[in-house]
């Protein structure tokens, strides 16, 4: 008697208990020790079994469906590419350029997306990320860099 | 007397010209992201975070407690001038603080703010000095198993009290321990759920996690829904002397302070009821014991009065279990806790008695900052107010390169920039689906704890489980949790079986 309607949410809480049994089986590879002295595999075990119910419980759990809003998936993607572009440029290319790809995409994931808006945003945040990160605080991130190769450092 | 030596040590560390310094940078900056609608004080901590390394601890401390409590000031403000609340504790301010804007009474409905702000503040804090060395006491008494067994109660009251799915704050809860287990173990030093990355042998950093799940999920959210182009015209004619009332426009002022404060301190001392939760009840419970409930909603004084002095008491008193026990009152005690732990400061009912400089230091600069934001917020309104104009297409990405740049300073590498990545999903997925993410992060801090008691608990008793029945304590703290799993169950049960007797019949 499943009584989720939105069959998204089945699917999430399908995850959650995929995800557990994964933390079972990954545990119980560890060793359990015994009660007197509990191995490292003893404590994932327990968790991963209470999630499992737990996840599974949610299944038949009357759902309260959200609306869901007609340009999510749009602004998802867009957020999500943004800060992977940003993580794999910011070394690689260097923050004004990571900076800019961020912003571009960000920007895309809005309803109504200006080119205008977008550079004065990215003209701005690169004063401030320059005045703030490199010279007030020195966190080492270069403005600009040419190390393309290894941008997972 | 020990009070006023404590007091005096407190007073000797946070007034320091540092300490005095960060406190003011950190209430300043509160107000600041408070007022900006999606950008919590979460965010500013957890970006702040890393930065605040090279600090001494106390002096870290400070500043970012009073980022938490100065984010109260900066969302109430724009609650009662645009109707638009930077937080979401500050949401039923604007109930009753905008209808006083519109009658051109916005000066007054921002005095009686602050002043309340202040109030409450000062019997959290109050009760803070009181309670929290008196708990810690108490609890230098617990072994590893009366630890453990309280700090399964504060996970279950932390799920049973969040709004929402008691069932879903419980698997999210659950969710949080497993992701504390990544990294090497400590007592075995195996590598558990680390997929085989060098960088989460240390675990999985905090700071990403919380601006994965609240930063990064909630810009995605206000993208989706605000209007870009919308532009918001603030209030004009605001000036210092039409914010004094005159005599007999505070009736009613006192008393929903007083009640309100009340509220707000015991629930702000629960773990996992913020002040959301507080300014709510407080609202609510004014309304209804009022002579005149059709004024709320039409600007009532009480209904400013009361949910302010409630949101900024339980801010402060949820310092009480975060200090004496270890145990966070709220999500961004957690973070604070996080915090603490990453300067090298141990958490615990020892933390007071051997950090007493810290503790005291804290309290008395709570005062300071308080103060601080009384006075210094008045004149800068205006400000606060301007900065609510900035279009979303500017602050979306604005907030999204402040939450990249904070991941990558955790450790100045781009790991963690993916992590909060995978968390921003993961967050996003969870509000969609009716999860609360506060509780991961409560069950996320308290894991290795759990852990940890668990097995001394279990070593010292040669492996009798009953230990956690036999210790009086530590049975009273597993009942009392007991009893919070039941009762909902039992309520829904009993309307469910109403409902079917009453359709048989």
């Amino acid at each position: 008697m499943i009584i989720v309607r939105d069959k998204q949410a089945a699917f999430f809480s399908l995850g959650i208990v995929a995800f557990g049994v994964y933390v079972i089986l990954e545990g119980m590879a560890m060793s359990m020790g015994n009660l007197r002295r509990i191995g490292p595999g003893f404590f994932p075990v327990v968790l991963g079994i209470v999630l499992t119910c737990l996840g599974a419980a949610t299944l038949f759990e009357r759902a309260q469906p959200r609306r869901s809003l007609p340009d999510e998936w749009r602004a998802l993607l867009c957020v999500l590419l943004a800060i992977f572009s940003f993580g794999f440029l910011v070394r690689s290319a260097g923050m004004i350029p990571a900076i800019a790809a961020l912003v571009l995409l960000t920007s895309l994931g809005q309803r109504q997306p200006s080119l205008l808006a977008a550079i004065v945003t990215f003209v701005a945040l690169s004063l401030i990320g320059y005045g703030v990160f490199v010279l007030g605080l020195r966190i080492p991130v270069e403005p600009f860099s040419s190390t393309w190769i290894d941008g997972w450092r | 007397m020990d009070i006023l030596a404590n007091l005096s040590l407190g007073i000797q560390t946070a007034f320091s010209p540092q300490a005095l310094f960060f406190c003011f940078l950190g209430v300043f900056a509160g107000t600041f992201v408070g007022a900006l609608p999606g950008l919590g004080p979460l965010i500013a901590i957890s970006v702040v975070l890393p930065l605040t390394f090279g600090l001494e601890p106390t002096v870290a401390l400070i500043m970012l407690a009073g980022i938490f409590y100065g984010a109260q000031y900066g969302g109430s403000v724009t609650s009662i001038l645009l109707n638009l609340p930077g937080t979401a504790s500050t949401a039923v301010t604007a109930l009753d603080g905008y209808p006083m804007t519109r009658s051109g009474f916005a000066g007054r409905a921002l005095f009686i703010n602050a002043t309340a702000s202040f109030l409450g503040s000062s019997l959290g804090i109050l009760l803070v000095m009181a309670f929290a060395p008196m708990i810690a006491n108490i609890a230098l008494g617990f072994h590893s198993t009366e630890y453990f067994s309280v700090m399964v109660l504060g996970l279950v009251a932390a799920s049973t009290m969040s709004n929402g799915s008691t069932l879903k704050a419980f698997t999210m809860i659950a969710f949080g321990l497993v992701l504390s287990l990544v990294g090497m173990d400590l007592n075995s030093g195996a590598h558990r759920y680390t997929l085989g990355f060098i960088q989460l042998s240390d675990g999985v950093s905090i700071i990403a996690v919380a601006m994965g799940l609240f930063g990064v999920a909630e810009i995605i959210n206000k993208m989706a829904s605000d209007d870009p182009t919308e532009v918001r015209r603030p209030p004009t004619g605001l000036s210092l002397r039409n914010m004094i009332p005159r005599r007999g426009e505070l009736r009613g002022f006192w008393g929903a302070v007083a009640r309100g404060a009340g509220v707000g301190s015991m629930i702000g001392a629960l773990p996992g009821a913020g002040p959301s939760i507080a300014s709510f009840m407080a609202y609510a419970s004014e309304k209804r014991i009022s002579r005149t409930p059709e004024k709320f909603g039409n600007g009532a004084v009480e209904g400013v009065a009361a949910p302010e002095a409630a949101n900024n008491a339980s801010v402060q008193a949820a310092f009480i279990p975060t200090l004496s026990l270890g145990i966070p009152g709220d999500v961004v005690m957690a973070v604070l806790l996080g915090a603490m732990m990453m300067h090298g400061v141990v958490p615990g009912p020892e933390f007071i008695s051997r950090e007493p400089a810290m503790f005291w230091g804290l309290v008395v600069s709570f005062w300071i900052g308080n103060l601080m934001l009384l006075f210094l917020n008045l004149p800068l309104i205006g400000l606060f107010v301007k900065l609510t104009t900035i279009p979303g297409r500017a602050l979306y990405p604005a907030v999204i390169f402040f939450i990249c740049m904070g991941s990558y300073t955790i450790s100045n590498s781009t790991f963690d920039v993916f992590v909060t990545l995978v968390f921003g999903l993961l967050g996003y997925c969870f509000l969609r689906f009716g999860f609360q993410p506060a509780p991961v992060l409560l069950g996320f801090i308290l894991g290795p704890l759990i852990e940890e008691n668990l097995r001394r608990s279990l070593t010292i008793s040669r492996g009798d489980p009953f230990v956690f029945f036999d210790r009086p304590i530590s049975m009273l703290f597993l009942s009392l949790a007991l009893l919070l799993i039941i009762l909902p169950i039992a309520k829904i049960a009993a309307r469910e079986l109403r409902s079917s007797l009453a359709r048989n019949r």
